[in-house]
């Protein structure tokens, strides 16, 4: 299977990629970004930029912290930890997210015919 | 630790707005490098992987100015908490020392309710009299127009004629309008459905006169020009109460025929419920319908009956208004000599309304903010000494590391805590008191019915509230000491500044005595006004007269059938037993009043000159039932009828202004054209007011001159009740619309004339009495305070060989010398301040010597008796224990 062009991202899942990412571990960006190029095998195209906004956006409705800590290589980073608000909004978002993705998929997938 | 963090937390919040913008910097330069090593490991050279980096991250300068903003918001957000955090934890703190000392709390808050009840109250009233507009269509333009008489002080109506000239002339004015002013109080009776009778009171008004004020009925419309001619059918327009109460709000009432007076008339209209005739032109009287007064010849013949108001034209002034009225009164007394003087005085409506009770509002305001300043002083003095006995406590946080402008936070936190729990209180106690107020009927008061607790009222007490609370609270925090060093070395004793508290604490409580005897001076001067006014000599003995309204049911034009109804409702009441006498009258004291010009027989007058006699209609024994002297000649008999030659009875006064120093009996006075014969002399009596001075008077017989509207008086030692009872059975058969009514104590005529006195007297005194209490509580306090502070001195007194007694008598003398002090200051400020009240004052001067030495001696009785407690304790304490608690 050939690679086909990466998916240009929809508004909003970014951030529950992130969120998604902090359910494991807290992370600093460039993880946070490595994480989500790994799972989803570069099929998205993410500027790295926008993960940043995503953070941000995150921090200030408190659905992540972030303070400074050290990576294995002794560098200062920001790591971000997810909240007990940004686990509650996850779960929400992924509810809706799928029941969303199965109606479309249910609809687009039907074999035509009168209703 | 929770006070510590706080502090912690604003070191980092300097560090953090600088490093803030470094680190989002640095986030980014991380990330690019990390993202570079990653490509340099999979093959890329450095400089390509740089590039790589970069081109994937966007447009890292945009990133970096939106993590700069970000990192300033989230700093700002995070210092908003921080003060938050603070101010939640100064609450916090404050809840729990003031749970700690629950006494205190209690008092604190009990004072301030009361204070600020009070201020919220009178200022309620205050706003509602005198500063809400009244409820016409631009109050301010309207005016009052008296008609000056003979003599200066005396205000009359205006007569018809006079009434069509100046509304017709006048420039200055763009409306006329009046009222009959002698309508009587229920000379109007509704025959309702069912076919009871019901006493109503009407005002026969001009026919524009609602549209001059501005006032649209609800229902209907208002007089038309036919229906204010002479003998046009009678039509009436109704209060909304009487609409509710009567006609059970029938929206169909317009058009309906109804029984008055056992005369059909029509109801053209409804007016709205916000209009109160009596509560601005009659206060504490009833007005229940209105009728048309045709502005005709022969009520003109009338005299001065209309009292009249009128509407600035655009762009006239008051005083335009003045100086034409008088040049047009001039002028029209001297193109008519027939008719009455006219000496038009235009004043304010609102000023005639409430002009003569705006000084004691006033007075109660200040009294009000007296109150409240004694309130903070007190608070403040009690918050000095918490602060000083919690020194300790103060030393070691200072020395934990909180800060000076912290502390005093904190106070005025907790002050500001118990302002506003005092404010919620108050606020309730104000509605009470305002609602209750509000309803007193008993006061004759404009407006004061539609007086509520409104928003200025309660903005007015937040801001008494949290003005009490800043004052309170900063006073003592200040004391709060500079450095924690000192604090600890002060230690527990406090002696250093332990003097200057002191003094602090006895110049607020001078203040305090201050104030509460300027408020007991000023309560005392009205106080004494009120004696002297009630101790007026009334010229009758009101105490066991009952009175009865016996108008006949149906108008009685023959003399033969007015004399018949009245000797069959007076022989029938006078064989109830209980009663000893009893009589009639058309107006008894203080329910109105009238007069006519009369004359000595064969003298003759200068126009305007002529002697006024205030005319009653009596039956016979009148003078016996009212306990009313006679002091010479005869009273009404029975053979004084309508066929025997005209008689009078004249009182003293009159007596003498028409014939000084000679006897009065058997000369003829003039009564209009009749020559009527002077067959007595009776003693004066108390008419309009209690302060009223004497004036002449003129008794006629009742079966000479008919009248519509008769009141029964009655001496009885029976109670009302019973008296309704019998008197029921007994009238029944003769006046069964009398037999109904009500009857009412003649007292209540005069509490009713006495109670603007009152109301202002009861107030203050209640003010008085609150801040006496104050300032003893600040007194004891300070001296019981004082006395704790110094008992190791007093022990080592004692143990030294000085008596119980001489400690007690030391410590009273140091009260007295506090009270003293505050004595003079309070002196000095009555006499600067009491002058202003000198127009509410009746029968005692504003420098009333009897007041000012009554307030001071009650103020030193207080006060003495206030540090006697601490004086005794002072005198128990065992100089063995104090020396060994040290």
């Amino acid at each position: 299977m050939s690679d086909p062009a990466p998916l240009p991202i929809l508004k909003g899942t970014l951030d529950n990629l992130v969120l998604k990412a902090l359910c494991w571990t807290p992370m600093h960006g460039f993880e946070i970004t490595q994480w989500v190029e790994a799972r989803s095998r570069d099929a998205l195209d993410i500027r790295d930029s926008a993960l940043y906004q995503a953070l941000r956006r995150l921090e200030e409705r408190e659905l992540v912290t972030g303070e400074w800590g050290i990576t294995e290589n002794n560098q200062r980073a920001r790591y971000y930890r997810i909240t007990r608000a940004g686990r509650a909004r996850l779960a929400s978002d992924t509810a809706q997210w799928v029941r969303y993705a199965k109606t479309v998929t249910d609809i687009l997938t039907s074999t035509p015919g009168p209703a | 630790m929770t006070e510590i963090r706080p502090g912690v937390r604003r070191l980092l919040r300097l560090v953090t707005r600088r490093t803030m913008q470094r680190d989002a910097d640095e986030e980014i330069r991380l990330h690019l490098e990390l993202r570079t090593r990653q490509l340099v490991a999979g093959g890329m050279s450095p400089e390509e992987a740089r590039a790589e980096a970069e081109r994937r991250f966007g447009e890292v300068d945009d990133e970096r100015g939106r993590s700069h903003a970000f990192a300033a918001r989230r700093e700002r957000s995070q210092r908003w908490r921080g003060a938050l955090d603070v101010v939640r934890a100064d609450v916090r703190y404050a809840f729990r020392t003031l749970r700690r000392d629950r006494g205190f709390t209690a008092f604190a808050v009990a004072i301030i309710a009361l204070g600020i009840g009070a201020s919220a109250t009178v200022f309620s009233l205050v706003n509602g009299v005198l500063l809400r507009p009244m409820p016409f269509h631009e109050p301010s333009r309207l005016v009052w127009i008296d008609n000056v008489g003979d003599h200066d002080d005396e205000l009359w109506r205006v007569q018809v004629d006079h009434f069509v000239d100046l509304r017709d002339q006048s420039r200055s004015l763009s409306g006329l309008a009046g009222y009959f002013a002698f309508y009587n109080i229920g000379d109007a009776v509704l025959t309702t459905r069912g076919g009871d009778m019901q006493r109503l009171t009407r005002v026969p008004v001009t026919c524009n006169f609602f549209p001059l004020l501005g006032v649209a009925p609800r229902l209907g419309r208002s007089f038309n020009a036919d229906e204010c001619l002479e003998n046009s059918g009678p039509t009436a327009i109704l209060t909304d109460k009487l609409w509710r109460e009567q006609f059970g709000a029938d929206p169909s009432i317009v058009g309906r025929i109804v029984t008055i007076n056992d005369r059909p008339v029509q109801v053209i209209g409804v007016l709205q419920a916000s209009f109160d005739f009596a509560s601005v032109f009659s206060p504490g009287g009833p007005a229940d319908l209105f009728t048309a007064y045709p502005l005709s010849e022969s009520n003109s013949r009338n005299g001065n009956s209309l009292a009249v108001i009128g509407r600035l034209a655009r762009g006239a002034t008051l005083d335009q208004a003045r100086t034409e009225l008088v040049a047009l009164g001039k002028h029209l007394t001297d193109e008519y000599p027939r008719r009455n003087t006219i000496r038009p005085r235009v004043s304010s409506l609102d000023e005639h309304v409430n002009g003569h009770f705006r000084p004691a509002l006033l007075v109660l305001a200040f009294a009000v903010a007296a109150v409240m300043l004694i309130v903070a002083l007190n608070l403040a003095s009690l918050q000095f000494a918490r602060m000083t006995a919690r020194r300790r406590e103060i030393a070691v946080r200072l020395a934990l590391g909180a800060s000076r402008g912290r502390l005093i936070r904190q106070t005025l936190t907790e002050s500001l805590v118990l302002a506003v729990g005092g404010a919620a209180l108050g606020v309730g106690i104000a509605l009470v008191a305002t609602r209750y107020i509000s309803q007193l009927r008993a006061f004759d008061i404009p407006l004061l019915a539609r007086v509520t607790v409104d928003v200025p009222a309660l903005a007015a007490a937040t801001i008494v509230a949290i003005a009490t609370g800043v004052l309170v609270g900063v006073l003592p925090a200040l004391q709060a000491p500079a450095q924690a060093g000192d604090a600890l070395k002060e230690g527990g004793r406090g002696a250093t500044r332990g003097g200057y508290h002191a003094r602090v604490r006895s110049a607020l409580v001078v203040t305090e005595i201050a104030a509460a005897l300027v408020l007991l001076v000023a309560s005392s001067l009205l106080l004494r006004s009120f004696v002297r006014a009630l101790d007026s000599d009334l010229g009758f003995a009101p105490a066991q007269l009952a009175r009865l309204r016996v108008d006949p049911a149906k108008r009685i034009f023959k003399y033969t059938a007015a004399t018949t109804y009245y000797d069959d409702v007076l022989r029938r009441v006078r064989a109830i037993p209980g009663v000893t006498a009893a009589s009639l009258s058309d107006m008894l004291p203080f329910t109105g009043d009238r007069s006519w010009g009369i004359f000595a027989e064969g003298q003759t007058y200068q126009r305007g000159q002529a002697p006024e006699g205030h005319i009653r209609i009596i039956g016979t024994d009148y003078f016996k039932t009212m306990r009313i002297p006679m002091h010479a000649g005869r009273d009404f008999t029975d053979a004084d009828t309508h066929n025997a030659p005209p008689v009078a009875i004249i009182n003293e006064s009159m007596a003498r202004t028409l014939w000084p120093g000679q006897s009065a009996i058997g000369r003829r006075i003039m009564e209009g054209s009749d020559s009527v014969r002077v067959i007595g002399v009776v003693g004066d009596t108390r008419y309009s007011s209690l302060e009223t001075p004497f004036a002449g008077e003129v008794y006629l017989p009742l079966m000479q001159t008919i009248t519509s509207r008769v009141d029964l008086v009655v001496r009885t030692t029976l109670q009302l009740s019973q008296l309704a009872t019998s008197a029921r059975a007994a009238l029944a058969p003769v006046a069964p619309a009398a037999a109904a009514g009500q009857w009412t104590r003649v007292q209540e005529l005069i509490d009713h004339v006495a109670s603007p006195r009152r109301f202002v007297v009861e107030l203050l005194a209640g003010f008085a009495a609150f801040a006496l209490a104050l300032a003893a509580l600040g007194i004891y306090a300070l001296i019981s305070y004082g006395v704790t502070q110094r008992r190791q001195e007093i022990g080592i007194r004692m143990a030294l060989g000085a008596s119980a007694s001489h400690v007690r008598g030391s410590i009273v003398r140091s009260t007295l010398r506090l009270a003293t002090a505050g004595l003079l200051l309070g002196v000095a400020a009555a006499l600067l301040v009491v002058p202003a009240m000198s127009g509410l004052l009746f029968g005692v001067a504003w420098s009333d010597p009897v007041s000012f030495a009554g307030a001071a001696v009650v103020l030193l009785l207080v006060a003495g008796a206030a540090g006697l407690l601490p004086a005794h304790r002072a005198a128990r304490v065992d100089p063995s224990l104090a020396l060994r608690e040290g």
